[in-house]
């Protein structure tokens, strides 16, 4: 075993642990939780047998493994940071019907305090 | 002039600008008593500024943007029952007698909507960038939207009650112009089209989008038309 190894598969099997107990004290949804306990153990595998990566890289018609990690990688990245555009988009919604939703009841019930002022009498 | 001016709700989106809605808001209730200022979470004394004039007053508490700010006012305008809402810059850019002109040409052409136009005579006195920036806005407004206007960006605009309710501005931003375009199609309103004067003066330039604000309008309008 690489020193690497020696390193980070303890250091994975200590996020896998952690994810699980998290998910299992319902701190994330069954859902987020799987999907990053499925990551730290695709991880884990990859470079536990790297050899692995090596043929499926060949198999996809990608030179290296390392190469296949990259672009998997950059995939994701752009992918997560698209999704998380979309989110702060939606955020950006609710806050404003949220601020319209403030500024038109203040408004109505000031109205109401007041009706002798109704500009509407021209 | 058949709609009554009572039935008339002016919504003034301000942000900032303490210094010139007094006035705005003063000249224009000598013609039209109801106006809506929407202060869109301004730092400054914009909201005392618009109430000592007169003003019905809604305040965001947070800044939303221009498009955000015009929405809630058309919502309070329709709420206090107006049977058309008008939108007019804070920044004094606009003319009062102007609206007279919108409402009229609603009267006369059974419009749904009017909206202003500075490129229709040559009283305007558009300054050249402004002038080549608002040029290819309102080409790729037509071609987008396929609605012949000739001003992409105008603010002043009048609107039956029937066509308020149906247009929904979803773009906080300054790109609700071009939403409300998009809109006027969907909806198939009828749109008149109304020459009036934008009074360019150094404090509404001060206060006007930039020519690279156009690319962030374009954008924001184009992904909302991509992921609707």
């Amino acid at each position: 075993m690489t020193t690497f190894q020696l390193v980070t598969l303890p250091l994975l099997a200590i996020l896998i642990v952690i994810t699980a107990v998290a998910t299992a004290r319902s701190r994330v949804t069954p859902r987020i939780g799987l999907g990053w306990i499925l990551l730290w153990l695709s991880a884990a595998i990859a470079i536990a047998f790297p050899d692995l990566l090596v043929w499926l890289a060949q198999v996809l018609g990608i030179g290296r493994g390392t190469d296949l990690v990259l672009y998997v990688f950059i995939l994701v990245g752009f992918v997560a940071f698209f999704a998380t555009y979309l989110r702060f988009r939606r955020l950006d919604e609710q806050m404003t019907k949220i601020v319209r939703h403030i500024a038109i009841e203040n408004a109505a019930r000031e109205q109401d305090a007041k009706p002798a002022q109704d500009p509407r009498a021209s | 002039m058949q709609i009554s001016r009572g039935g008339v709700y002016v919504v003034v989106p301000a942000y900032n600008e303490a210094a010139a809605v007094f006035g705005v808001v003063d000249e224009l209730r000598r013609a039209y008593p109801n106006v809506i200022v929407v202060d869109d979470g301004s730092r400054d004394a914009t909201a005392a500024e618009a109430r000592r004039a007169g003003a019905i007053v809604l305040r965001h508490v947070l800044n939303r943007g221009q498009g955000a700010a015009l929405q809630t006012g058309i919502e309070y305008g329709l709420r206090c029952g107006g049977e058309v809402i008008v939108t007019f810059d804070a920044d004094g850019q606009h003319r009062v007698e102007d609206i007279d002109r919108l409402l009229d040409a609603l009267d006369q052409t059974n419009a749904d909507l009017a909206i202003g136009s500075r490129f229709l005579d040559r009283q305007s006195k558009v300054p050249a960038r402004r002038r080549a920036v608002l040029r290819v806005a309102t080409q790729f407004m037509r071609i987008t939207s396929g609605v012949p206007l000739t001003d992409a960006h105008n603010g002043l605009r009048a609107l039956r009650r029937t066509a308020a309710e149906k247009i929904r501005i979803t773009l906080d931003g300054m790109a609700h112009a071009s939403e409300i375009v998009d809109q006027i199609r969907r909806h198939q309103l009828r749109v008149t089209e109304v020459p009036v004067v934008i009074r360019y003066s150094e404090y509404s330039m001060s206060k006007g989008q930039s020519g690279l604000a156009a690319f962030r309008i374009a954008f924001d309008y184009l992904f909302k038309r991509l992921f609707r």
